[in-house]
């Protein structure tokens, strides 16, 4: 309990410089906390994921070994079964949780997801007139590969560099030659910057990759997240799209935005609300219906919560946040129990009490 | 003691097992998809507009061409009489595209023109025009020597995270004769 106490007060502070995310995941996700001591990384303390663990463990471990079974002490089997499910419900939030974004328009229909963190490059051929064929590539694996093998098909993805983090700026004549030889990487400078966390930040992943179709390169081409526009390449009658872009999931149905609505208080520019009017077209259940998601209200549908996460684009734009955890009710039933078994456990004591007071 | 153990044991090894289920294979995910509609582009003859984000009103005379890659739009001003190169170009990069600073220096060194040493000097060479943009750094660079070339850049940092570069390069004359319009040109930006 004191580490975790330690570790609670570590990551409050250090969210300042690390924002939340950065800061949740450095000392509680994991095992153990790192530190960069020169070129290497060292662990230095044990991580949420590790105290949690133990905690659930020893707490398990107790209540099956030292807790007697009868009607007794069904509020302290209670209380116990409440506190092992909010320690398992964080472990499931921890491995299974997927935040994901929709950012749609007014009178846009958008039928994917994409991810807050994750990034991929996607190589899309475009060959067919109603069809594109994604192949997408895991950032993770052009900053952990030197070639990507697009399978049952003739492309190979040469990694020439990876950034994880990149600035892009105009080229001035007198720079140094660019490092790709097509595409908009031939007319910007690239470098590298520190990966960030903060909230305020992104990140601009960016690679140098160069598609080889049947053993013939198609060039060096930077693909990036600062690159707005796809930039394309094409080989024997086959055009593919080269983009850096957040990772896409896509939707069995899709979500239009009829109406985005951003009130403010009278007289100031305070904001009161924010709710977005969608219709959900789901040809798979035969579903057409309108929802009105707004703050504290999100839409819950196929096993995700749509939140009102933000807007843009002079209140035209809605930005939803779109979370997809299995246990996200493993915390109230937690707290049912837990408060069951304190209620249980008081009354029992208090009757008790009464009785020896009688006696 | 043992069984204390061994229940331990147990449970770390279930919740263990919790954590490692949802760790995620990378591998190239591949599928078909349906394809993007395209939103209809609208022109006007005065306000002209490549989706995207950034419009404005073309002053009389002045021709607009789409970008291509990083080039978001091509521009040419009417200068009549002034014969000699001119060119106007509208760059977005996402993020600060290297600060104000650093951009200076380089449309400066393009000019042949010293450094500017650092942020306060700024101040004095840069002047700034109001837009529904938001405000537009301007500055004005002219090229040592006979042969003179000029540079006039709007820097615009957007609420929606991109750097706008607004550039009229060109040789002096036709550059100095555009320089009234390309300034009400900037003042006529807005997002849509």
């Amino acid at each position: 309990m004191a580490i975790l106490m330690i570790l609670v007060f570590m990551c409050t502070i250090a969210q300042v410089k690390m924002g939340t995310y950065g800061a949740v995941e450095h000392f509680m996700r994991h095992f153990l906390v790192w530190a960069r001591l020169g070129n290497f990384e060292i662990p230095v303390f044990p991580g949420g994921a590790l105290v949690g663990l133990v905690l659930t463990a020893n707490l398990v471990a107790s209540l099956l070994d030292r807790l007697v079974w009868n009607w007794r002490k069904l509020g302290l089997w209670l209380i116990h079964a409440g506190l092992i499910l909010l320690f398992a419900g964080e472990f499931i939030t921890a491995a299974f949780q997927d935040d994901m974004r929709m950012t749609i328009e007014e009178g846009q229909t958008v039928g994917y997801l994409e991810s807050a963190r994750d990034v991929e490059l996607a190589i899309i051929g475009t060959k067919d007139p109603a069809f594109d064929e994604v192949f997408a590539v895991p950032a993770t694996m052009l900053a952990e590969f030197v070639t990507v093998d697009l399978a049952s098909t003739a492309i190979v993805l040469n990694v020439r560099r990876f950034f994880p983090n990149a600035e892009l700026s105009d080229r001035a004549p007198s720079d140094p030659p660019p490092l790709a030889t097509m595409g908009v990487g031939t007319g910007v400078n690239i470098v590298e910057r520190d990966v960030t966390t903060s909230d305020d930040e992104d990140n601009r992943v960016s690679a140098l990759v160069e598609p080889m179709v049947a053993g013939h390169s198609q060039g060096v081409w930077l693909v990036s997240q600062a690159v707005d526009a796809p930039q394309s390449f094409s080989h024997e009658g086959h055009t593919y799209q080269l983009s850096m872009r957040p990772r896409r999931s896509y939707l069995p149905y899709t979500i239009s935005l009829k109406k985005f609505t951003h009130a403010v208080y009278p007289g100031t520019d305070i904001p009161k609300d924010f709710s977005s009017l969608v219709h959900i077209s789901n040809p798979v259940r035969s579903e057409e219906r309108d929802v009105l998601i707004y703050m504290n209200q999100p839409l819950r549908y196929d096993g995700k919560a749509f939140y009102q996460a933000s807007f843009g684009k002079g209140d035209t734009m809605s930005i939803l946040q779109v979370v997809e955890n299995p246990g996200w009710l493993l915390p109230y039933v937690s707290c049912v129990l837990v408060t069951l078994g304190l209620l249980f456990h008081f009354a029992l004591s208090l009757r008790r009490r009464k009785g020896k007071g009688k006696g | 003691m043992a069984n204390l153990l061994a229940l331990r044991l147990v449970s770390v090894l279930a919740l263990s097992s919790l954590l490692l289920l949802g760790c995620r294979r990378d591998e190239v995910r591949r599928y078909r998809i349906a394809k993007e509609a395209t939103p209809a582009k609208e022109d006007s003859p005065a306000t002209q507009s490549i989706t995207g984000g950034l419009q404005w009103t073309l002053p009389q005379g002045w021709t607009l061409s789409e970008g291509d890659g990083m080039r978001y739009a091509t521009l040419k001003p009417s200068t009549p009489g002034k014969p000699g190169k001119i060119d106007i170009s509208v760059i977005a990069l996402i993020g600060t595209a290297g600060g104000e600073l650093a951009n200076v220096n380089r449309w400066r060194e393009q000019m042949e023109l010293a450094p500017v040493e650092n942020e306060k000097d700024l101040d004095g060479i840069r002047k700034t025009t109001k837009s529904a943009a938001g405000d537009v750094a301007v500055f004005d660079f002219t090229s040592p020597g006979t042969a003179k070339t000029r540079m006039l850049v709007g820097l615009l940092g957007a609420a929606d995270g991109n750097t706008w570069f607004l550039k009229m390069t060109g040789d002096e004359a036709p550059v100095a004769q555009a320089k009234k319009e390309f300034l009400q040109w900037i003042g006529s930006l807005r997002f849509e």
